[in-house]
């Protein structure tokens, strides 16, 4: 169900919807009809828990908020939703804290709410302010999660021999931002989702890590996680539409970042099996490498026989005409 | 993209591979003259396919690289002390001027939009009437008409707010100028797009070295790589067309024409290499000429002492013989403009050092 | 200094006094942009050019299978 805006809150979120008065509890009180009331009636929620939690945080900041395939709020209830699967813990609850940029249309900010809402994620406690008009990028979220640990995972355990797998296919919502930027018309969207369907589909092949490859795509999680070992990757699925964007704008899709994508280390033996079952849910889903004898290298081999070393750009991609 | 499929396939780059191990004798030093194909050649691996007589430079084809200091701080200025949208391609961004780089000085306010095309700045300057939009033109021919045509845009639209810094380059003076270091080239295949085959032929000739226009796939690199060596071990001197497809022998006459209402060639300062006469363009019409609109005096730039891009890009000294290379200067922190990016000829030298223990 | 790709021209748009080049709508495969086609006076829609910074410099031929294989026949 859609809130209607209320007629007294007005076009766009001003100062005084941030100072406290009446006009801020007339935005909570809104906020809160869309989330839940347990979003907003407390200072804070009192959850039970048995046994080992993990605890996660994010914060997020997208120009445009909304996009082709989703907005802010898809990545803030994903993004942390994922950040706790990758520790291997099925998310309980979040908390969800706005800055918003005054002038930011409540429209806007109504879409936003509603996507959070409609994920089905609970929202029990949060935060709202509104900042100065030039500071806030219209609209910044932090969300927190919690959530009860089923997989033992850590990038200690990754050895020599493991395959590296991958959800799905690569840079999606990175090519879809930057070619909706670039003046381009696509119908590739952000593949921003959930993965907590992994958490029961890869139990059984105990994986040993998992990854999410947001900022700075495959190429950073896997720089972050080759040492003390190397990484050989042997293929890349990647969708045309993302090699067209990719070609046409100078961009490696090995840099471009996911936000529903998992990468999962798992040994050897059960590689294959944990493949299949990826496959399952998302056809695309594949093997992408190996970890290899080394020092901390990802390498990605070509077609023509030879490994090329993979660098972590020291900044966002860019396009280039070079 | 299924379209450059063909151009990639593995059996086919290992034949030319095999075929030009064979056909090699000799010892040449063959310069790629466009980053372009400095990138292609390390992204496909391709020069690591070569044998052991072809030694491959990488020249100053690369806007990134040659732009002088003084340009860049021109761009900064604007962008940090006027109150302009700087447009740019993205591989000026973190390109270093004097002092800083136009990322940094976004980072201190300045206004800039990374675009793909220069009809984009125009379009900006048609949507916000009141702002002042200037675009950064760099790049060799194949770039220059798309500024020509973006200034003939912005003119017939009546637009008052829209100019451009414009620092374009023209690539025969940069070949004259290393062409006693090289046995060979391997020219630019988009470059040649619009200029055709006549000035490399006759540029062939005037230096007596073969020239080879190549594509920027594997294989049209391998094979224009084979047919310069060919022509090399036969002595001929000669300047061929390896990527027909996309080259004619006439080039492009509509985008050259365009180019010539719009610039007039003058001398200009090459980052590292000095002034080039006759090897740059200027905007004929002040109207459209950022610098005279903001009243910019030409800056004389400054580069760190300590790099040698200028001798890099002269095919004088590898990379790795440079003292800074691998320690005062590596792509997170660059000296200069050859190591910033994937297209510099530093940075490409970077990836390799750091090859050597490839797993099996 | 040469990142161009090819593409098909899908429809051309006119000149309009807010947009006074000749424009065309080109498929990249699964990508789309308006490119400017004022270099390509001949090009028609179902045209393969080649696309640098948002215009068309050249056309191409279609696929020409016959040139590939002499490329490759030749060693």
């Amino acid at each position: 169900m859609i809130c209607p805006l209320p007629h007294e809150l007005g076009d766009v979120v001003t100062l005084a919807h941030g100072a406290g008065g009446r006009a801020m509890r007339g935005l909570i009180q809104h906020i809160g009809s869309i989330l839940g009331p347990a979003a907003t009636t407390h200072d804070g929620a009192v959850l039970p828990t048995d046994g080992p939690i993990a605890l996660t945080t994010d914060s997020f900041v997208v120009d445009p908020i909304e996009f082709p395939g989703g907005n802010i709020g898809h990545l803030a209830v994903w993004g942390t939703v994922n950040d706790l699967v990758a520790t291997g813990a099925r998310v309980q609850a979040l908390t969800l804290s706005l800055i918003i940029e005054e002038g930011l249309p409540l429209a806007i900010l109504d879409r936003v709410l509603h996507t959070i809402a409609a994920t089905g994620v609970p929202i029990v406690t949060g935060d709202t302010k509104v900042v100065e008009r030039g500071r806030g990028h219209g609209l910044f979220v932090n969300t927190a999660g919690i959530g009860r640990e089923e997989l033992a995972l850590s990038p200690a355990q990754i050895n020599v021999g493991d395959a590296i797998l991958v959800s799905g296919d690569l840079g999606r919502h990175g090519a879809a931002i930057m070619a909706h930027r670039m003046g381009f018309q696509t119908a590739l969207e952000s593949d921003c989702g959930s993965c907590l369907p992994l958490l029961d589909v890869l139990a059984p092949f105990a994986p040993t890590c998992l990854r999410d490859p947001t900022r700075g795509g495959l190429a950073a999680v896997l720089g972050e996680l080759a040492g003390p070992h190397d990484i050989v990757i042997e293929q890349l699925p990647v969708h045309p539409s993302v090699s067209a964007v990719c070609e046409v704008l100078g961009l490696d899709p090995i840099h471009l970042p996911c936000e529903g994508r998992m990468v999962v280390f798992v040994p050897e033996a059960r590689a294959l099996a944990a493949e299949a079952a990826l496959r399952e849910l998302d056809p695309a889903a594949c093997r992408v490498g190996t970890v290899v004898p080394g020092a901390g290298r990802v390498w990605l081999r070509d077609a023509y026989g030879g490994d090329r070393l993979v660098d972590v750009p020291l900044g966002a991609p860019l396009p280039r005409i070079c | 993209m299924k379209t450059l499929q063909p151009w990639r396939d593995p059996t086919a780059v290992r034949q030319l591979a095999h075929t030009l191990g064979t056909v090699t004798r000799g010892s040449w030093r063959i310069m790629e003259v466009c980053g372009g194909q400095t990138h292609a050649f390390v992204r496909f691996g391709i020069d690591r396919l070569l044998p052991e007589g072809v030694e491959l430079l990488h020249g100053p084809g690369c806007p990134v690289c040659v732009t002088p200091a003084g340009v860049l701080d021109q761009a900064i200025a604007l962008a940090v002390e006027h109150d302009v949208l700087l447009c740019t391609f993205g591989d000026m961004l973190r390109v270093p001027g004097s002092h800083t780089d136009l990322l940094q000085a976004r980072a201190r306010g300045a206004h800039l939009q990374v675009v793909y095309s220069p009809l984009d700045a125009v379009a900006l300057a048609r949507k916000h009437p009141d702002q002042q939009v200037v675009f950064f033109g760099v790049g060799f021919e194949t770039t220059a008409p798309t500024v020509a045509l973006a200034i003939e845009a912005a003119r017939a639209s009546g637009l008052d707010n829209f100019s451009v810094l414009a620092s374009h380059v023209l690539v025969p003076p940069a070949l004259r100028a290393v062409s006693s270091r090289v046995d060979a080239f391997l020219a630019a295949g988009h470059v040649c797009t619009i200029e055709g085959m006549a000035p490399y032929h006759a540029l062939s000739r005037e230096l007596g070295l073969p020239i080879v226009v190549t594509g920027f796939e594997p294989v049209d690199l391998l094979r224009g790589l084979l047919e310069c060596v060919r022509l090399l071990e036969e002595g001929r001197v000669d300047a061929f067309n390896a990527y027909p497809r996309a080259v004619r022998p006439e080039g492009n006459p509509t985008a050259r024409a365009a180019v010539a209402r719009a610039f007039d060639t003058t001398d200009q300062p090459w980052r590292g290499m000095g002034t080039l006469p006759d090897s740059g363009l200027r905007l004929r019409d002040p109207a459209f000429d950022a610098a005279h609109r903001f009243g910019l005096a030409p800056r004389e730039g400054r580069d760190d002492p300590d790099c040698l891009a200028g001798e890099v890009l002269q095919g004088l000294r590898k990379p790795t013989e440079c003292p800074a290379f691998g320690s005062r200067c590596t792509p997170d922190h660059p000296l200069g403009a050859t190591m910033v990016s994937s297209e510099g000829a530093c940075a490409a030298y970077w990836r390799h050092r750091r090859h050597s223990g490839a797993p099996a | 200094m040469c990142l161009a790709v090819p593409g098909r021209i899908l429809r051309i748009t006119p000149p309009t006094p807010q947009q006074p080049l000749p424009m065309g709508q080109v498929d990249f495969g699964g990508l789309e942009r308006e490119v400017c086609l004022a270099c390509v006076p001949d090009a028609t829609p179902g045209t393969w050019v080649l696309v640098h910074a948002g215009f068309a410099i050249q056309t191409l031929a279609p696929e020409d299978a016959r040139q590939r294989r002499d490329w490759m026949g030749a060693e």
